[in-house]
């Protein structure tokens, strides 16, 4: 079954990169075809390779294993030895206690299934936050009919001049302030 | 008062483990770009000790492929390099190639063209006489770690009563640019055991070959 899950694994890269056509893959896909179908590829003939690797794909499965550790990567746990593991001896069961034991440990990990990440480890509870009420804030609706008064109010023009420094025109008529409408609060 | 950054802090004593010269004839040669060096560690005492060396989970797939010499054909030097203010390091892999394959002249091609981190495999293993530190630390060895190493010279001379024939490679540091460090001791796990069992996980399929 190795054989196959190789193949699996460098099928995409083999028929979509030419650079990837090395040597000991034409010789695994040579190996593979025939064990499955009992028949020889030619060797010079590269069309004949992708034929083959394509029928090989279809008619297998990759091993179900739902963890794959990263290269090089050795996992350890202090104090059980039995539990240190590489990619090549890791099993699905192994990885669930490492990942138990330890979460951080899945940056290890190049392939796991997607509910792992939410599960949180045994000694650490969650506390999930009280909803706080939602505040509602007063807010002053301006009456859209009411002229703006900062711009024409005179008597604001002849205070916001007379701290420059300015004179009022005097000759101006200083009109009285205009009454406001209450205006209506929303709750 | 000091010149530089360090100091002398230990000593070395005579060590009567006789030393065992050259390295194996398998070399394994890892893309620059292919190591995570964000998960890889160090010994937190001593920086010239890796001791875990992953690569990355990219596409097409990441590997340390094998070059296999023969009787002793493959070769390693370092030296210390000084530069007018600092001091660096200049890490070298000669191996030979016995064949002459349109697959050999392309692996040679593809190497021209890259950077490339190597470990080799020393025969001596050095064994604590007193029993504290682990055997095996000095067997596998890190070349390039920083920079990586280049193909300096690639030379077949058909009349070579050696090779007869076939590829003299010598890979190394770049001209300018060299290492910070010696060679890194790679012991991974606490063991030579596990140290490959390491690497055997990141052995490309054509090493079984």
């Amino acid at each position: 079954m190795k054989i196959y899950d190789e193949i699996h694994r460098f099928a995409r890269d083999y028929i979509k990169d030419k650079s990837q056509r090395s040597t000991w893959k034409k010789r695994r896909i040579r190996e593979a075809y025939e064990l499955l179908t009992g028949k020889k590829i030619k060797i010079s003939c590269s069309t004949c390779y992708i034929e083959a690797l394509l029928t090989i794909v279809n008619n297998t499965k990759m091993a179900a294993r739902n963890y794959e550790l990263k290269k090089g990567v050795l996992l350890q746990a202090f104090g059980h030895p039995a539990k240190t593991c590489t990619n090549d001896t890791l099993t699905d069961e192994l990885a669930e206690w490492h990942l138990k034991e330890s979460p951080e440990k899945i940056k290890f990990f190049s392939r796991y299934p997607a509910k792992v990440r939410t599960i949180p480890p045994s000694d650490i509870k969650i506390v999930v936050p009280k909803k706080e009420e939602a505040k509602v804030e007063e807010t002053e609706i301006i009456d859209p009919e009411e002229p703006d008064r900062s711009a024409t109010d005179p008597v604001t023009e002849a205070l916001g001049s007379a701290m420059e420094g300015k004179q009022p025109d005097l000759e101006e008529e200083v009109k009285p302030p205009i009454k406001r409408k209450p205006v209506k609060r929303k709750r | 008062m000091t010149i530089g950054c360090n100091q002398i802090v230990d000593c070395i004593l005579k060590n009567c483990a006789q030393l065992v010269p050259g390295i194996k004839d398998i070399a394994y040669f890892i893309n620059y770009d292919h190591v995570d060096k964000d998960l890889s560690t160090f010994d937190p005492d001593n920086p010239l000790l890796l001791t875990s060396l992953v690569l990355k989970t990219v596409s097409p797939e990441a590997f340390a492929y094998c070059v296999s010499g023969y009787n002793f054909s493959n070769e390693h030097n370092t030296a210390l390099v000084k530069k007018t203010y600092q001091k660096v390091w200049d890490h070298n892999f000669i191996f030979r190639v016995f064949d002459n394959t349109p697959e050999t002249k392309l692996w040679i091609k593809n190497a021209a063209g890259s950077r490339f981190i190597v470990v080799i495999e020393n025969n001596y293993s050095k064994v604590d006489p007193a029993g504290v530190l682990p055997t095996g630390r000095t067997v596998f060895e890190v070349l390039g770690w920083d920079q990586g190493l280049e193909l300096n010279a690639a030379e077949r001379n058909t009349a070579d009563e050696e090779v007869l024939g076939g590829w003299v490679l010598t890979a190394g540091s770049s001209d300018k640019i060299k290492e910070s460090l010696p060679p890194l001791s790679l012991f991974v796990g606490g063991t030579l055991l596990l140290t490959r069992a390491a690497i055997a996980s990141m052995l490309a399929p054509c090493c079984d070959d």
